[in-house]
């Protein structure tokens, strides 16, 4: 086959087709989860800049928490391109900002999709992630840390967390803000705690790109795993919720699969009148 | 006026209907004709000629739904005229442009005859339009059917160009797939 038979036998689809894509309208966001959105990550930087930065607030005097490290891209400019293996959740996947996303395979559905991107394509294993922890509403975080200490050997304090609380609608969950390694996620994703992505801000939506991972990592950085942050009804959201391999979860870093690029190398329009 | 009314003025012979019909659906076909031929004037005289296929037809024909039928004919006079125009230059439309990505999606030496029937090959990609969510089915018909730019397609679904351009890749790349598992490329 080649485009002309595809583009001619196109033109002869059932009108059922032709009149929908004529008649399309765009769906409108629901306005509560777009300003929800917006109002809890706005409510979440300001309440991690409260507690990570009291010493920028009170002065020389005042005693700052250790900075994370590792903040920052985590990933070289030198690495050569290429693609994580995906899992493309777009097609039953309604929302705007996660309906461009695609999900590393493999990883528990316990880590947001943002935050398994950034693990998938970043090599330093040593790395700490920025992470919210959400742990199950029936279980302390001593309990969820306890667990996971266990199951895997990792060492995780309480104390080094640093709570997160989520005002509004959203009171029913216990957030806590961490710097966590890849294994220390693992272990608590496993243990039934929602690992979420907090990312930087940093960055340009420009340099999105799907083929290279200064280009995922620039996603992860502006929109981090903000949806789980939008209310219940998001607690379905394929962009969390789905596990395409649940048989194997992950124990220990994930492979980074090589496959073919998306060919994003797109012919340049033409002026329209 | 709606269609049955336009379609009983056909049946009357009234040219009221020409007019009629091109004050309800005329933008619609020009911007398609458009598309395809990046020719003011030849759009035009498709779009008038597409009107004279519909004049002709009607009687007997009472298609229902009218829009679509008339797209079909003046998307069929468009290409005619457009391969006609390629035979002598390249056309620089939106066509063109959607036209190369179907190329390199779908480019093969093989035609269809003793690989797939045209016929075979509608219904085929019907089940592909089926596969695909609403959003993504209309930007696959916008692109490929109504030869829209991505502009024009991000204005119509409320996403951005850059959002338009990398679905419209993953439904290529998906399209693809889906017909080489069908042993339609090769």
């Amino acid at each position: 086959m080649n485009a002309e038979q595809f583009s001619s036998a196109l033109g002869k689809v059932n009108d059922k087709y032709i009149m929908e894509a004529i008649t399309y309208e765009r769906k409108k966001k629901s306005g509560w989860l777009k300003w929800g959105a917006m109002a809890a990550c706005f409510g979440l930087i300001v309440t991690v800049a409260m507690a990570a930065l009291p010493g920028l607030l009170k002065g020389p005097g005042g005693v700052a928490p250790p900075p994370n490290p590792n903040l920052g891209p985590g990933v070289s400019d030198t690495v050569p391109q290429k693609t994580i293996n995906v899992v493309d959740l777009s097609q039953s996947n309604p929302g705007e900002f996660a309906g461009d996303m695609y999900r590393p395979k493999g990883f528990n559905d316990n880590i947001g999709s943002a935050l398994a991107l950034k693990i998938s394509i970043t090599d330093d294993i040593n790395y700490k992630y920025s992470v919210l922890v959400r742990t199950p509403l029936e279980s302390t975080l001593e309990q969820v840390l306890n667990n996971a200490n266990k199951s895997l050997n990792v060492t995780i304090n309480a104390t080094d967390a640093i709570s997160v609380n989520i005002s509004g609608a959203f009171d029913a969950y216990n957030g806590y803000y961490y710097f966590l390694t890849a294994e220390q996620i693992f272990a608590l994703a496993e243990n039934g705690a929602r690992c979420f992505y907090v990312g930087s801000g940093q960055g340009d939506y420009e340099d999105i790109n799907w083929d290279t991972k200064d280009g995922i990592s620039t996603f992860c950085e502006l929109n981090g795993d903000m949806y789980i942050l939008a209310g219940e009804s998001i607690e379905a959201h394929p962009d969390i919720g789905v596990l395409p391999d649940k048989g194997s979860a992950p124990t220990e870093y994930p492979d980074t699969i090589i496959v073919p690029g998306f060919d994003l190398d797109e012919p340049s329009e033409p002026n329209t009148p | 006026m709606d269609d049955s009314t336009i379609i009983e003025l056909f049946f009357a012979r009234s040219e009221q209907a020409i007019r009629e019909l091109d004050d309800k659906y005329g933008k619609v076909c020009y911007s398609l004709s458009y598309n395809i031929l990046n020719s003011r004037q030849d759009a035009e005289e498709c779009v008038n000629d597409a009107y004279l296929g519909t004049w002709d037809t009607i009687p007997p024909a009472r298609p229902n739904p009218l829009l679509a039928f008339l797209c079909r004919i003046v998307r069929n006079l468009s290409l005619m005229r457009y391969r006609a125009d390629r035979a002598v230059k390249r056309g620089g439309g939106s066509y063109t442009v959607a036209f190369e990505e179907l190329e390199g999606c779908l480019a093969s030496p093989h035609t269809v005859e003793g690989n797939i029937e045209e016929q075979e090959l509608v219904r085929l990609i019907e089940d592909f339009l089926d596969t695909l969510s609403p959003e993504n089915r209309v930007l696959l018909m916008r692109r490929y059917w109504f030869s829209d730019s991505y502009g024009e397609i991000a204005a119509r679904t409320g996403l951005s160009e850059k959002n338009v351009s990398v679905r419209l890749t993953r439904i290529r790349k998906q399209l693809r797939n889906y017909f080489e598992e069908r042993g339609g490329v090769r």
